[in-house]
């Protein structure tokens, strides 16, 4: 892995606008990113977007011989890559500390939970068993890499269906989707890992992105204060994993804190999976198509420079800023759709709103208000 | 350009789709659909890399194809080699000597024709990216069906039951031919039929590269 | 004579080692040299050596398709056939080369994989083919499908009783029919060189040509089998228009009958 430097400007800032009560983008503290999932057309693949930061998971599964110890249980396998797809420094087919840690912590919170019934996986005692493989592919990493990776671990495996087995005899036979309806995985609850940055002053950010969390976990000249703190629950409140990565020494308050925080949080992140799954479902037998290219849209298209201009102040959205050269530019954009929208908002009232995320340039005018 | 259209419309390709900058932390990003197959491709570059593997001549290409799911296998490494040797022909390379670029391709959906949209994507990717190029590629697949017949871009049951799938990668330039492989047996009149329909046929995509970069000029 | 053509300077007709540019190398053919294998064959064409064994052993067959035996071919870029190769585990060079030949044979369907079935779902035969390149000279795919494919012709495959009651197994080795192989793939290497305008053809490139038209290998391979193309790889290189394109396939036919010729003379010869 290539090393990243971060600038003491940076480090500064970051800090100070936090202890402020500002974020970069303009979220509060407890605020998370916009999450989303979709799904992809096989069972158990699906990409977890959490605000710019992508995972893609996939679950794969094959009959091999059970572990002679556990005789009567299927295999979890958890693989994480993150290739220099996620961000530069990465570099191809090595592993990184991050990588390590980021595969441990989600054996923690699926395997160690015991949220999967592997009893159920199992075909015939001693011979044959299922082996489930879930990999989490990095496709941008943009912060929170733990929260998203955790979802993505959650989602697929709760989509997941393997095929149906018959036994006769001595010999297995395993059906074809086309054949029998494939099984889905029991889960007996589900966990899911939310991340918090700690910074000085006990100051709790939780989804923190790529800036904030390097922040934080970078030595500034005083030593280290600030620390990543893994919570990971279940949709009943239990605790499943508690993970403290850097050097912050703080009281149990900030522990107790963030736990009740967590416990919001997670509870709403299990149904937002729960409730996309059964979407999904009713989709599927539907016999409506699922693709991974439903996720593409040209309806919004990003600049080049959009990831420089994520920034949002208080008091100040992209979208309240006019641009100098509307009119002007308009003309070249004869090819796209109207940037306006004609509503109707009241009774013998209509109004021409601007679209969101229809402009793509902002200005950044000293005339923004205090408060 | 009335006849030129009467060649050209017995073609028809699989419906394609294309984001860019679909990643923010790569240099450049493309997803692209084409059918059902989907590829999301991010190229970095030109980066600093390990003075082993510098070149004094030209960029350095490292190219990472990523399946699904499962472990890396030897198809993958013939996938890069593929993919590699294509994008270097393309890459004015001699242009960030002592340099790497990086593409890294991942597998979204397969259901056929995944080295063409692989190819396809990196193009568009490298396109996004500002990397200077010699000229775009298309690439375009068929398969002989089991009555002798040409089917460009099949569906997915066509692909399974195809005795011969052919892929060619062509230049924007000349249409000369960049890549070429073969699965499966094909005699020499059918195989340059092949070739001709896929050459006649890589302007559609070319076309398709043309109306992406026009929307996005706007923004860029 | 020849090192200045990649300065564009002259136009030249001829290879580094004073052959036109549509001739080839010589080719040395000796099957049978490794007495420990259950078949082998070694080739040099020019400088290039590449020597296959073949190693039979018995499996069980795969689940899925329980009627079919296995053909696993590999070919390894060992240091010592150049100084380009590292030790350690295998180049990705080394693993485009082998699926280059493994997909020609399956291409092929030289060999019917149910042959080597013996007793369906209980009994097969694998096949492990390794070709090791002694010396790397360019055009290894060619080679390395001659050796290959002399290899599978002078196989016999012991026969083999087998008891389905007690399940045991016996070999008779003295009894021995040769494989039965249907066709016969050759390869043929170019290399394509940018010469101002236009570009050049050339018929079985050396290592030090194949890395002057900028591949990795050579840039074009075409494979005859039975008067049908059952291959065809272009990587790299300039590209390549119709004209060449025709141009290198009718030498590839030329070439692949004379290949064909020396296999069989030699295995002919042998008995």
């Amino acid at each position: 892995m290539r090393d990243l430097y971060l600038s003491n400007c940076e480090k500064n800032f970051i800090q100070k606008i936090i202890s402020e009560g500002h974020r970069l983008d303009g979220r509060i503290y407890n605020e998370s990113r916009k999450l989303d999932i979709s799904y992809g057309s096989e069972y158990g693949s699906c990409i977890v977007s959490l605000g710019e930061t992508k995972i893609l998971a996939q679950v794969s599964c094959e009959v091999v011989q059970p572990k002679q110890i556990r005789p009567n249980e299927g295999i979890l396998f958890i693989n994480v890559e993150i290739s220099p797809m996620a961000a530069p420094q990465f570099e191809a087919n090595r592993q990184t500390d991050l990588t390590v840690y980021l595969n441990r912590l989600l054996e923690k919170c699926y395997k160690d939970s015991k949220c999967i019934d592997l009893e159920s996986l199992c075909i015939v005692v001693e011979e044959k068993v299922w082996s489930l493989r879930v990999d989490i592919k990095v496709l941008n990493h943009d912060g929170n890499l733990i929260e998203c990776a955790s979802i993505a671990t959650l989602a697929s495996l709760a989509h997941f269906k393997r095929p149906d087995v018959t036994r006769s005899g001595d010999s297995v036979i395993i059906h074809t989707l086309s054949e029998k309806d494939p099984i889905p995985t029991v889960l007996f609850h589900y966990p899911v890992c939310v991340t918090f940055a700690i910074f000085s002053n006990n100051i709790l950010v939780s989804d923190p992105s790529f800036i904030e969390e390097s922040v934080c976990t970078s030595n500034s000249e005083e030593g280290s204060t600030g620390g990543l703190l893994v919570v990971g629950m279940n949709q009943y409140k239990e605790l499943c994993v508690l993970n403290l990565s850097g050097a912050a020494i703080y009281n149990s308050n900030v522990v107790h804190k963030a736990i009740l925080n967590a416990s919001d949080r997670c509870k709403n992140i299990v149904e937002e999976v729960k409730s996309k799954i059964v979407t999904d479902d009713n989709l599927r037998q539907k016999r409506v198509k699922i693709n991974f290219a439903d996720i593409i849209t040209t309806d919004h298209i990003q600049t080049l420079c959009k990831k420089d201009l994520s920034i949002c102040l208080k008091n100040f959205k992209i979208n309240d800023v006019k641009r100098e050269d509307d009119s002007e530019m308009s003309e070249d954009n004869i090819t796209e759709d109207s940037k306006y929208d004609v509503v109707a908002t009241k009774t013998n009232v209509a109004e021409i709103k601007s679209k969101e995320a229809k402009s793509s340039w902002i200005e950044i005018s000293s005339e923004s208000e205090e408060d | 350009m009335g006849q030129k259209d009467d060649i050209y419309q017995n073609f028809q390709l699989r419906p394609m789709k294309c984001e860019l900058n679909f990643l923010s932390r790569s240099d450049g990003s493309a997803i692209l659909s084409q059918g059902e197959t989907v590829v999301t491709v991010s190229v970095n570059g030109p980066l600093d890399i390990k003075t082993t593997s510098q070149s004094i001549e030209k960029a350095t290409l490292e190219i990472l194809f990523s399946s699904k799911g499962g472990k890396p296998s030897v198809a993958d490494r013939f996938k890069e080699n593929v993919i590699r040797q294509t994008c270097e022909t393309a890459i004015l390379g001699c242009l960030y000597p002592r340099t790497g670029i990086t593409i890294t391709i991942q597998e979204l959906e397969d259901y056929g024709g995944l080295l063409s949209c692989a190819i396809n994507c990196a193009c568009l990717a490298l396109l996004n990216s500002g990397i200077s190029l010699h000229h775009v590629v298309a690439a375009v697949s068929c398969i002989v069906d089991e009555t002798g017949n040409i089917v460009l871009e099949p569906e997915y049951q066509q692909v399974q039951s195809a005795a011969t799938k052919l892929y060619f990668v062509f230049d924007s330039r000349d249409k000369n031919l960049v890549t070429g492989f073969t699965e499966g047996a094909v005699g020499e009149d059918m195989y340059l039929e092949a070739l001709e329909k896929c050459r006649a046929a890589s302007d559609l995509v070319f076309n398709f590269y043309r109306d992406v970069v026009t929307k996005y000029s706007n923004v860029i | 004579m020849t090192s200045n053509t990649h300065t564009g300077t002259t136009v030249t007709i001829f290879f580094e080692d004073g052959r036109k540019f549509n001739d080839q190398r010589d080719i040395k053919l000796n099957v049978n040299a490794i007495k420990t294998a259950d078949a082998s064959a070694v080739v040099k064409c020019g400088n290039t050596t590449v020597v296959c064994g073949i190693k039979l052993e018995l499996a069980k067959p795969k689940a899925e398709e329980p009627d079919v035996g296995f053909l696993v071919t590999n070919v390894e870029l060992l240091p010592l056939c150049s100084s380009k190769f590292r030790p350690g585990p295998p180049s990705d060079h080394a693993q485009v080369i082998s699926n280059i030949v493994s997909d020609i044979v399956t291409n092929s369907k030289c060999i019917n994989l149910k042959d080597l079935c013996i007793v369906p779902d209980k009994l097969s035969w694998v096949l492990y083919c390794d070709m090791v390149c002694m010396d790397y000279d360019g055009s290894v795919v060619d080679a390395c499908l001659i050796t290959l494919m002399s290899s599978l012709k002078t196989l016999l495959l012991p026969s083999v009783s087998f008891d389905v009651e007690t399940e045991e197994i016996k070999v008779d080795t003295t009894i021995k029919t040769p494989l039965p192989v249907n066709g016969l793939p050759i390869a043929t290497s170019f290399a394509v060189y940018q010469q101002l305008s236009r570009s050049v053809i050339l018929t079985d490139p050396t290592a030090y040509e194949e890395e002057m038209c900028g591949g990795l290998g050579a840039n074009l391979i075409a494979c005859w089998n039975k008067g049908q193309l059952c291959g065809v790889f272009k990587f790299g290189g300039s590209n390549l228009s119709t004209e060449n394109e025709k141009e290198t396939l009718a030498l590839a036919k030329q070439k692949s009958k004379l290949v064909e010729k020396v296999i069989n003379i030699c295995i002919e010869n042998k008995s």
